[in-house]
């Protein structure tokens, strides 16, 4: 086995590793005198722990510190909605919805506090909590502590934005300990948006008649037929298009029909799939920049992301 | 076509970031092997191996293209089941229920349908099922199955996010795994209007209550409860 090959490979997909490295150049250096030495069957468990040292200490945890960060930030977006709704104007809520905005509120502050350790843990700073004033959630309307309709709709934006943030962070924590909880985070928060669009569909509100738990494209309210052109978003507001539109430089918004290079509508002789569907059989993701741009939506301008 | 392909040009592109960080790390390896079989394998030219042909619906988890079969014989199932239920709804759906059921069937046959093209000639064959203990004329036995198989879904693609080695399947299962757990949170609303995301019921699924973590259940024990259905014999190896 050649050290320095690997060194090499290593160069090719970060050209940094020498740098990264260099804190510890005498260790490498008296390391690499000691490759004659040392039985081979050794040395990869030494290797193994000179770029651990390197890496995980530094690029890889404060990456994804900074994910981590990022996500907690829409947890407590989302969590403090909630929880004004359930503290402060309680009766907004019908008896039976009750229980399900508390789970809601719960579960987003069970987020935080899993966050909050996970990034404590990697021996990251979690970021300061963010109270309800902090946030601007009349974007979908200004009536959303008085009207209940308005209130369901701006939650589903809430729940599908921190999806797709969740779904654009797990790249990057490919390899990373984070990953299963941040998969299994993104999940919950597709119920949820899954739960309040159905809630949505139930009050008949004008434009949303045909609105599905599924992120989806825009459908006429007298029959349900596809409201063309496909693309904009089935929030049916246009302000909100960063949340479901297109990523930076990308073609990834919800009403994509196209994966991986295949062509959902009609795959493999399914006529019946057609473009609602196509598009509504896979949710997407959004990466950081987009995130934020989508969060400052929300959030009131002192506050914001950069 | 044209317009397909460069868009997954622009998104692979768009990755090489976070790409080259992630692949380094493969490379210098939490694992002391990954290490040791880097610095050898390099070393040997690429040679040109022919397309595994999937003769014997074998499903073996060595690599992606299992676990991908694994996801496909999933889908397959789900797709299956709302096919056959779809033929003649419970009298009792609701015209809205109605309609989201055959939503749910489409997004199935497409999830299906993009993983057999996905693994082309790797791909396992057409499977058959078993769905006699579901009283298809019941609109609570029919919930109850999907809530069954929704949940399962959810907790094999967590799972199946983690295992995978690719970044790029990576992404197109976190992608269908929402959209499963969209249907498992409108199912269960369907027979408990509470229980879209009740996480203590779902425990046996491995979900985590206190963190209000979602179902994630290791390809052995989801294939225990999906092999119940499935009447095909696969080839299920390094599991």
């Amino acid at each position: 086995m050649n050290v320095l090959n690997i060194l090499n490979e290593i160069e090719k997909v970060d050209g940094a590793v020498y740098e990264r490295l260099s804190p510890r150049r005498a260790a490498l250096k008296n390391f690499l005198g000691l490759g004659k030495k040392i039985s081979l069957a050794a040395l990869p468990l030494t290797l193994s722990g000179v770029f651990q040292k390197a890496y995980s200490q530094t690029t890889a945890n404060g990456a994804t510190v900074d994910s981590l960060n990022l996500l907690l930030t829409l947890g407590y977006m989302q969590f403090q909605f909630y929880n004004n709704v359930i503290t402060t104007t309680p009766n907004l809520i019908p008896v039976a919805d009750r229980p399900i905005i508390n789970t809601l509120r719960d579960q987003e502050q069970a987020h935080i506090n899993v966050l909050i350790k996970t990034i404590t843990d990697l021996g990251g700073v979690p970021r300061a909590a963010m109270p309800y004033a902090n946030f601007d959630y009349t974007k979908v309307n200004a009536n959303v502590t008085t009207n209940y309709g308005t209130f369901l709709r701006t939650a589903v934006v809430l729940e599908d934005l921190g999806e797709r943030a969740y779904k654009g962070q797990l790249i990057s924590l490919m390899g990373t300990s984070a990953l299963a909880l941040v998969a299994r985070v993104q999940t919950i928060e597709a119920r949820h948006s899954a739960q309040l669009r159905q809630m949505v569909n139930k009050l008949q509100i004008a434009t949303l008649k045909y609105m599905r738990p599924w992120v989806s494209i825009r459908r006429n309210d007298a029959d349900g037929t596809d409201l063309l052109p496909i693309t904009g978003n089935d929030s049916m507001i246009g302000t909100l298009n960063p949340v479901y539109d297109i990523d930076t430089g990308l073609l990834n918004r919800e009403t994509k029909t196209i994966q991986a290079g295949i062509e959902l509508i009609g795959i493999n002789g399914n006529t019946n799939l057609t473009v609602g569907p196509a598009s509504e059989a896979f949710d997407e993701y959004l990466l950081t920049a987009t995130v934020k741009t989508a969060a400052n939506l929300f959030i009131k301008a002192a506050f914001q992301l950069k | 076509m044209i317009e397909s392909n460069s868009e997954s040009l622009i998104e692979k592109d768009s990755f090489s970031v976070n790409l080259k960080r992630r692949q380094f790390l493969q490379f210098a390896g939490v694992s002391a092997l990954a290490v040791g079989t880097i610095g050898c394998k390099k070393e040997k030219t690429d040679e040109i191996v022919a397309p595994y042909v999937n003769s014997d619906d074998t499903i073996d988890f060595k690599d992606d293209v299992g676990l991908l079969n694994y996801i496909y014989a999933l889908e397959q199932l789900e797709a299956a089941f709302y096919t056959k239920a779809a033929e003649s709804l419970p009298a009792t759906f609701t015209p809205t229920q109605a309609l989201f059921f055959n939503d749910i069937k489409l997004h199935e046959i497409a999830h299906r349908e993009f993983f057999k093209r996905i693994l082309s000639t790797a791909a396992i064959g057409t499977l058959t099922f078993d769905f006699s203990g579901v009283n298809f004329a019941d609109a609570v036995s029919v919930f109850t199955t999907a809530k069954t198989f929704e949940d399962l879904g959810v907790a094999a693609y967590n799972d199946a996010i983690v295992r995978c080695k690719n970044d790029y399947n990576l992404i197109l299962l976190s992608q269908v795994a929402t959209v499963e757990a969209r249907h498992a949170a409108y199912v269960r609303s369907q027979v408990d209007a509470i229980g879209f995301s009740d996480l203590n019921e779902l425990a046996a699924l491995g979900a985590d209550a206190t963190n209000a973590l979602d179902v994630n259940l290791a390809a052995g024990k989801v294939l225990e409860q999906a092999l119940k259905y499935i009447k095909t014999k696969l080839n299920i190896i390094n599991l």
